[in-house]
């Protein structure tokens, strides 16, 4: 199997999550065979270093198998840095489920990662109650490089947890459609169009999934009509899938994305389960 | 208080009633011939009025739709909820985010599809001022810039349905198209707005000035706090409030209060409606379901009620002024392909063939186009002799769109709907 993660780098807080947050890079590192870098904003101290091996310990890591950087600064600057000094290309961390809504438009570190980094980034929103197991995972389709790139990935983690599904979402939305009903067209016309085009985009996934070789699993494929990215959220917060994965967009996204909210930003704006967002 | 009298109501229920049949039928014949349904309903009001059924049965003519002035100013009401309902709709279908997506490309056509005709209309009516119009000399500022506006707006409705039947609305070229019809309309609009701002600054309750700040206030607020304040609103609405259609009812008070405030502020009442439309049509708790109720309710009864009426207000042949309409026929195909296709080619580097479609595709004036007219000589911007032209430019424009379209693509269809969005 393409080797398509190499190296991983955990943000560390020392805050109630950072032990779920270990644990799930572990679960990466095992599947991508990678290399694991622990990041923390905080000064090189024996205090910050007691503490990595108190965590360490507890989920019986050996410490000569992780890296350990340390660096006091701005914590969203440090993570940028360490990841780039040692070619990090997942970067693993937490963030709130929500931000309130000031935080919301002027950034948590937590959005700043999944806004600015140029690296796949996996979120995780929560600590579970619950055992640590991924039960389901949605992907949602797009044909890009990086588009191609998460399909492989939840291929990769999907067998890796033996799950017999992988749900495939794919968004669209024509502006226009039914105001194209006003002049010559009818409501049986629109409907006929939006089917048409939905089956289009069945097809379309269907012969991606040909051209990745990705034959050995049940697909599910999900074509949601609306608001994209929205209707993304809501799918995959009312299903209750325990991991979504998404291409990262093909810009970076400023404050006027954040005003005018579209695509991703929706799901930024309120994680409906853990996220892994992917870049090629 | 004064209330309908009895035979007002009979009257009123009685031009309702017919307008909205012969309204339907014609439009349905309309569309039956692959034509917008607006011809169809335009039309029925020409047979209804003075053109037709004013000149062979004056007496019927006078009695349903003359002798109650109530009656008639109660249709006319109607008619302008109709009209501000229809930009409210249309307003909703304008993705701001989609704008934001499709960047430097649509920004560019979009722009050559305003500045250039908008500059040949104003040119074109400071010139020939006294060839098109019959207005005072103190009229030419404001006539120039109607007619560069005219010239600049399309028409998303018609542009939709045409990219639909081309099988293009998916696809980049469409896509484009669409996006950039937006952007003109938004534009149009606004410059409409300050042209009305312009008109009424005698009758108006604040100045010019003012109408000109209030306005961008109001398009810059509506689409920044406004939607995020609608976008919670409706949020409530949708997880606390038990009121069937709530969703739908509060997006008809919000458009209403936004028609009242634009009016108030010396432009039109459709202005309002157009920017809140966009507002709330950009929330995402204002659906596809909810657009498309709201369409069927107003493309049905209101929006055909206005077209109408049109019909009836004006003596079509009596007007029709050919050197007119030839002008405005030439100018309006001019600029919009010219400046569309040159902007495409040159500025956002599409091929001759896609950027010249692009231009027949904007070209569109449909409804919106009349609808612009309409306002315009409600406001005493423009004669009866330019509406009907403007009305037959809309028309021409709107039926030889797609055909245009399709010609000019025939030879490189392939490389063109290869490339999905």
């Amino acid at each position: 199997m393409e080797k398509l993660i190499h190296k991983i780098g955990t943000a560390i807080s020392f805050s109630e999550n950072s032990e779920y947050l270990l644990s799930e890079s572990l679960r990466y590192k095992n599947i991508f065979a990678s290399e694991l870098i622990l990041i923390h904003a905080g000064e090189k101290n024996k205090a910050n270093e007691n503490k990595f091996q108190s965590l360490l310990e507890k989920l019986s890591i050996d410490p000569n198998s992780v890296k350990i950087e340390l660096e006091d600064s701005e914590p969203f600057e440090v993570i940028k840095k360490k990841c780039l000094e040692n070619n990090v290309d997942l970067l693993v961390c937490g963030a709130l489920e929500k931000e309130s809504l000031i935080k919301y438009y002027t950034g948590s570190v937590a959005r700043n990662i999944m806004r600015e980094l140029d690296i796949s980034i996996f979120v995780c929103k929560n600590v579970p109650h619950t055992q640590n197991v991924i039960n389901n995972i949605s992907v949602l389709v797009d044909f890009s490089e990086s588009g191609k790139k998460a399909l492989k990935l939840a291929y990769q983690i999907a067998h890796s947890e033996k799950l017999s599904e992988l749900t495939l979402i794919r968004e669209m939305l024509v502006p226009g459609l039914s105001l194209s009903t006003t002049d010559t067209g009818t409501i049986s016309d629109a409907e006929e169009s939006r089917l048409r085009w939905c089956s289009e985009e069945k097809e379309k996934i269907n012969f991606l999934l040909k051209e990745l070789n990705l034959a050995q699993m049940k697909f599910n494929i999900q074509i949601l009509y609306g608001k994209e990215g929205f209707k993304t959220r809501e799918f995959v917060s009312e299903e209750g899938f325990d991991l979504l994965i998404v291409a990262a967009p093909s810009k970076k996204y400023k404050l006027i994305d954040r005003i005018i909210k579209h695509d991703l930003e929706y799901i930024f704006e309120d994680l409906p389960s853990n996220i892994l967002i992917v870049k090629a | 208080m004064t209330f309908l009298e009895h035979n007002d109501l009979v009257l009123f229920f009685a031009q309702i009633a017919i307008l909205l049949l012969f309204a339907k039928v014609f439009g349905e014949v309309a569309r039956r011939l692959k034509l917008p349904s607006v011809i169809g309903e335009i039309l029925a009001g020409i047979f209804l009025g003075p053109t037709l059924l004013g000149s062979f049965f004056p007496e019927f003519y006078n009695h349903i739709f003359l002798s109650s002035e109530s009656a008639a100013i109660a249709v006319q009401g109607l008619a302008t909820i109709g009209v501000v309902l229809l930009l409210f709709v249309v307003g909703s279908e304008l993705e701001l985010s989609h704008l934001l997506k499709e960047g430097k490309n649509a920004t560019v056509i979009s722009l050559s599809g305003v500045i250039f005709p908008f500059i040949l209309g104003f040119a074109s009516g400071w010139l020939l001022f006294e060839l098109l119009t019959n207005s005072p000399e103190e009229h030419r500022l404001v006539f120039s810039l109607f007619l560069g506006t005219a010239l600049s707006i399309s028409a998303l409705p018609v542009i939709a349905k045409t990219l639909i039947d081309l099988n293009l609305i998916k696809h980049r070229i469409g896509r484009l198209i669409l996006i950039s019809a937006m952007i003109d309309d938004l534009i149009g609009w606004i410059l409409f707005s300050i042209i009305l701002g312009i008109i009424a600054k005698e009758t108006a309750s604040i100045g010019i000035g003012w109408t000109i700040a209030a306005i961008i206030f109001f398009v810059i607020f509506s689409l920044t706090f406004g939607k995020i304040i609608f976008q919670k609103t409706f949020k409530l609405i949708h997880e606390r409030l038990h009121i069937p259609g709530g969703i739908i009812s509060f997006s008809l008070i919000a458009c209403f209060a936004a028609a009242m405030f634009t009016e108030y502020i010396g432009t039109h009442a459709v202005f309002g409606a157009f920017i809140f439309g966009i507002a709330i049509g950009n929330t995402v708790y204002f659906t596809e379901q909810h657009k498309e109720m709201l369409n069927q309710f107003v493309t049905n009864i209101f929006t055909p009620l206005f077209f109408v009426t049109i019909g009836l207000k004006i003596n079509f042949i009596e007007n029709f002024e050919i050197v007119i309409v030839l002008v405005v026929l030439i100018i309006s195909f001019v600029a919009k392909v010219i400046g569309v296709g040159v902007g495409a080619h040159y500025f956002a580097r599409l091929p001759i063939r896609e950027s010249f479609a692009i231009g027949f595709g904007l070209n569109a004036r449909g409804a919106i186009g009349i609808i612009l007219g309409v306002l315009a000589l409600q406001a005493g911007v423009i004669e009866k002799q330019m509406f009907v032209a403007l009305v037959i430019m809309a028309l021409v424009t709107s039926v030889v769109s797609g055909p245009l379209m399709s010609l000019v693509l025939r030879k490189n269809k392939s490389k063109i709907f290869d490339k999905n969005f």
